[in-house]
């Protein structure tokens, strides 16, 4: 799979959508690839967070049933 | 100024991968516009990531009373998360929650949120609120946050915010980070002379003129047109400052065309300046006038300079490649300049003569371009003519005679003046 595939995959659009890039070369794909990954990381991270604090203070026999309902794919 | 416009998009997108800005450069040939799509597509994909346990968790939200919502968001999720949930409620309901939480959450939001997400509720935010939020954004300098809702505001909420900012550099930083064209263009018509001269004076004074440059390319042409002639407007400091920018930072290509913005008044101010008796910098804008084809416009200004300058002018080494002269010459007779090109002629040594005239000719043979010579040597006067003949004995002896040859193919320009006194001459060389 290219890099820009990679990208595309990562991004969740299809390769020509990506288009608009140009001919960037395999590096210059490979930074904005990585940047991205550290983005959605970071991301994570902030709303894996978040929900932990927020079932902290809900009573532990409700913190399944509110993470099931609520930040399922948290 | 796409340099530094693409410059301040890596900074944007080198903020949303944690990176720093050094990292990206190598993507600064994208340019602004395709850097801008980047970054909305990266910060779309990973919105939709989790917008559904948004929309989960804003449409619980309704199950609870708004304050105790409101204390949920801010205590428990954070600005992160509270922000992205916000973005997925009701306009009328995340108002009545704005109202209701901290302004340094509200301030928090914005720094971690894409405006565009929210674009609704911030228009529907009252002004007291957006000039609350937007006083705590402007004491943590944070430009840019505060470039990014420069763009998602109202007129309105624009107008009540430049009330509330007395500090330019708050002014400059912010439009450096701006995207909009068209919303920069609204503010500067919010902004008085003396306000954005303060703005330019400011930059100036703190070594950010590059940026102020940035946001004059930036604007439409008439709010170029007054900033760049503000700017001419506050004299030789900001003059001499654009010539050292322009020169040092390779810039000449973005700043010609602002200084062709600028009033004839004006443009003669700019060649005025100390810096251009400089041959290095007066030969490398030369070279910039020929690359971007503006000879038509230079040409009157350089008419209209002293002395000094033409002396230093005449000095500079590319003005004898045959191209720029041949551009220069078939320029300064279109302008009607000619008292401009032979008063530097006089001023020429035997030897810039002939590299002056030979250039000419080089040029108009390498292109054939006879017939046009011809053509505008009969609109020069008599005593130029002599000028030109004068000159003409510096020429090699075989450029004269191939010009010569090619003088007696076109009809009547063998018979003039000019070229009689040149064939004369001609018969008298070894």
């Amino acid at each position: 799979m290219s890099t820009r595939e990679e990208l595309a995959g990562e991004l969740r659009v299809d390769a020509a959508e990506l288009a608009f890039l140009g001919d960037l070369d395999g590096a210059q794909e490979d930074l904005i690839l990585q940047g991205l990954r550290a983005a959605a990381e970071q991301q994570q991270q902030q709303i894996q967070a978040a929900v932990r604090e927020a079932l902290q203070h809900i009573p532990r026999v409700l913190r399944g049933p509110v993470k099931k309902m609520l930040f399922r794919n948290a | 100024m796409s340099a530094l416009a693409t410059r301040a998009e890596l900074i944007k997108l080198a903020r949303d991968f944690q990176r720093d800005v050094g990292e990206l450069e190598s993507l600064a040939g994208l340019g602004v516009d395709r850097l801008m799509r980047l970054r909305h597509l990266c910060s779309d994909q990973l919105f939709r990531r989790y917008q559904p346990m948004y929309r989960r968790v804003a449409a619980a939200s309704a199950l609870v009373p708004a304050r105790l919502a409101v204390t949920l968001g801010e205590r428990i999720f954070g600005p992160y998360l509270g922000g992205r949930i916000g973005s997925q409620l009701e306009t009328d309901r995340a108002i009545k929650f704005a109202q209701l939480a901290s302004v340094e959450f509200l301030a928090e939001i914005c720094e971690t949120i894409d405006p565009r997400r929210v674009l609704p509720i911030i228009h529907a935010m009252p002004l007291d609120r957006v000039v609350a939020v937007g006083r705590i954004l402007l004491g943590s300098r944070d430009y840019i946050t505060m470039g990014k809702f420069v763009d998602a505001v109202t007129d309105v909420q624009v107008q009540a915010m430049l009330e509330v900012i007395d500090d330019p550099e708050v002014l400059l930083h912010t439009a450096f980070y701006t995207e909009g064209k068209e919303r920069l263009e609204s503010i500067m018509a919010m902004i008085d002379d003396e306000r954005l001269k303060g703005v330019i004076l400011h930059s100036v004074g703190s070594g950010h003129f590059p940026e102020a440059l940035a946001l004059m390319g930036h604007v439409g042409e008439e709010s170029e047109r007054r900033l760049v002639n503000l700017s001419a407007d506050l004299g030789e400091p900001v003059l001499a400052e654009l010539v050292r920018v322009a020169d040092s930072e390779g810039l000449w290509g973005e700043i010609l065309p602002l200084v062709m913005r600028m009033t004839p008044e004006n443009m003669a101010r700019v060649m005025a300046v100390e810096a251009l008796r400089d041959r290095a910098v007066l030969g490398r804008l030369m070279l910039e006038i020929h690359a971007q084809s503006a000879w038509d416009e230079v040409i009157p200004l350089f008419a209209q300079t002293n002395e000094v300058l033409r002396e230093s002018l005449i000095q500079v080494e590319c003005l004898y490649r045959p191209e720029i002269m041949w551009s220069m010459f078939q320029s300064v007779l279109r302008t009607g300049s000619q008292e401009m090109l032979f008063s530097m002629l006089e001023m020429m040594s035997a030897e810039e003569k002939s590299s002056a005239l030979s250039a000419v000719f080089h040029a108009v043979n390498e292109a054939r371009l006879h017939d046009v010579l011809f053509q505008m040597l009969q609109q020069v006067s008599r005593e130029d003519q002599e000028l030109l003949v004068a000159a003409s004995v510096h020429v090699e002896a075989a450029l004269l005679r191939e010009m010569l040859q090619e003088a007696r193919r076109y009809p009547g320009a063998s018979d003039t003046w000019l070229f009689k006194q040149m064939d004369q001459q001609l018969a008298g060389t070894p």
